[in-house]
């Protein structure tokens, strides 16, 4: 543990000590800021629902996707590019560490770029007391609208820590995981032209939107939440496949 | 399990029938050999030999084919964990996080090999002083010269006191002020370690290894010290001599010397220059002396030809190279 925690505060060190860090997140709150902003002016005259505000648009999640994306280009690129993945692998530590360690260091910072988007729900809190609008916020809801977002941020940073780990480039690294992640967004409406009942089914269990759009209105299904547990597991055990094979299959 | 004990001659790297394969490709070839205790083990061949492969499979860091490798009394495959707590590695192209300060890198690394609290801080300063980086503790390491990388990297190599060391090309890119520093460091620490040491400073290994691997094409075709292994492939005493007189008298006379097996000369005016090959370990350097004050001939210089490895490791990596074991 003490190893993985090491490992953990080593990784929250490249990625803050990178001024390219906070530009990600001054732009990542700025542009999720503008996007509440304007669908909160839009929505004037409609029942008020901050939760379906603040997770409903897909400009927000577009930029969740590219978050992650970007998050994922510096997991195991810049280890690879100086030779710091050599340094690592020949310590006492096991690839499971290093892969968690990975993967806690990209969740941590995926958790600081969320953390104002607590303050929006807060603010318009704020502005109806000042307002004296009598219609309360809707609390369970945003909670189980943040608890749909962690679930989806540790998912896709599952798949950018796979990635990171079976791709060699930084490139090709925030391709791959934003072409993976975008697909999940997508892929029910794929079941929409489908003609087979069960494909249509299956895709739309492993689209993100249909669980998101419940979470948002305050219904949690746990069966969502097993299969993306799972697939985080999945893709965390084939990164550490990967950096196996990765040391297996390397030509000097 | 308990920790191994290291004691005086034992036996801490141990490579049995080592294989490595890349696809189809054999990058190391059903190597064996052993380092004991004490003991500074010279790793040389043209590059693309597999040194490097080797001492990535010795540092746990790829994994073998076939064959046996432990470290320190652990197996690298059963056992990688203890078998890496026992090795200090210290790779061709050191890398390091440039954003640390050099006594921040060091307690990290320490940290993350076992050590802990005042052993940990206590080793870290340690290491600052053996490797002379008092100076820029607290400077960060992407400033610093390459010099000072390869200090910060042997530091590292260090910091947990492993019975092992492996060390691949470690004076890449220093001065030669810089070098002999490193080289007295390497005296002072690996007196009780088992030290495998990769360079094409042939002269370096000569000086500080006690024995010799040469590798070529995946193999190992020497095993040696260097002294027995000049003494071995040399064919014979060679002896230059600059003289001026009755040239041709003095080579007849040479010629009729025992045990004299090959005469050569390059004529010049007035001096001329005579290689004398004598068979092996025979001592003719007084008589080619007598021979010249015989002949009446004027000696300006007179010399035994000293061999060097670079002349076995030629001979040893050429493309039709012989075999000894």
């Amino acid at each position: 543990m003490k190893t993985f925690l090491i490992l953990w505060a080593r990784e929250l060190g490249v990625f803050f000590h990178a001024s390219a860090t906070y530009i990600m997140l001054a732009v990542f709150t700025a542009m999720t800021g503008l996007v509440f902003w304007k669908v909160t002016e839009e929505s004037v005259g409609v029942p008020f629902d901050p939760a379906v505000l603040l997770f409903g648009p897909v400009y927000f999640w577009l930029m969740i996707v590219i978050l992650t994306s970007v998050i994922a280009m510096r997991l195991f690129a810049e280890d690879r590019r100086t030779g710091i993945l050599e340094t690592i692998l020949t310590a006492p530590v096991t690839d499971w560490q290093i892969v968690l360690a990975k993967y806690a260091g990209a969740m941590t910072v995926f958790g600081v770029a969320c953390l104002p988007l607590v303050g929006y729900p807060l603010l318009l809190d704020t502005l109806r007391r000042t307002t004296g609008v009598q219609d309360g916020i809707p609390w369970a809801p945003l909670t189980t609208g943040f608890l749909v977002l962690f679930l989806c941020g540790a998912l896709l940073n599952g798949i950018g820590v796979l990635c990171a780990a079976v791709l060699k480039g930084p490139v090709s690294t925030v391709i791959a995981v934003f072409v993976a992640c975008s697909l999940l967004f997508v892929i029910d409406q794929a079941a929409a032209v489908t003609q087979n009942m069960y494909a249509a089914q299956t895709l739309n269990a492993i689209a993100l939107t249909p669980a998101i759009r419940d979470f948002s209105r305050g219904i949690v299904d746990t069966r969502p939440i097993i299969l993306w547990v799972s697939a985080i597991f999945f893709c965390l055990f084939s990164a550490q496949r990967a950096l196996l094979l990765h040391r297996a299959t390397r030509r000097y | 399990m308990t920790e191994p004990v290291t004691q005086a001659n034992e036996k801490l790297i141990v490579v049995d029938r080592l294989t490595l394969r890349y696809g189809r490709v054999t990058a190391v070839d059903d190597v064996s050999f052993d380092v004991h205790a004490g003991e500074i083990v010279g790793l040389l061949g043209p590059n693309g030999a597999g040194k490097t492969t080797i001492m990535r499979v010795l540092s746990g860091y790829l994994p073998p084919t076939r064959g046996k490798v432990s470290m320190a009394g652990w197996d690298v495959v059963t056992e990688p964990l203890r078998a890496r707590r026992g090795v200090g590695y210290l790779p061709e192209q050191i890398a390091l996080y440039r954003d640390m300060r050099v006594y921040d890198y060091l307690k990290y690394r320490a940290r993350l090999k076992g050590l802990r609290g005042r052993q940990c801080r206590h080793r870290v300063v340690d290491m600052l002083t053996l490797c002379d980086l008092e100076p820029v503790a607290d400077r960060c390491i992407g400033v610093l010269s390459r010099g000072y990388w390869q200090r910060v990297g042997l530091a590292d190599t260090l910091i947990h006191d492993p019975p092992v060391l492996i060390l691949d090309e470690p004076g890449l890119g220093l001065d030669p002020n810089q070098r002999e520093q490193q080289r007295r460091l390497f005296m002072e620490s690996c007196a009780h370690r088992a030290v495998l040491f990769s360079s094409h400073d042939l002269a370096e290994i000569e000086r500080i290894c006690k024995r010799v691997l040469i590798m070529n094409e995946g193999r190992i075709v020497a095993v040696d010290t260097p002294g027995r292994l000049i003494e071995r492939w040399r064919g014979g005493t060679r002896f230059s001599a600059e003289v001026r007189g009755d040239v041709s008298a003095f080579l007849q006379a040479c010629r009729q010397l025992k045990n004299v097996a090959t005469v050569s000369i390059q004529t010049g005016d007035p001096w001329s220059c005579l290689q004398i090959e004598a068979d092996k370990e025979a001592d003719i350097g007084d008589q080619l002396f007598e021979q010249a004050v015989r002949t009446g001939c004027v000696l300006r210089e007179f010399r035994r030809e000293q061999e060097h490895l670079d002349e076995v490791f030629a001979a040893m990596t050429a493309p039709d190279k012989p075999e000894v074991q």
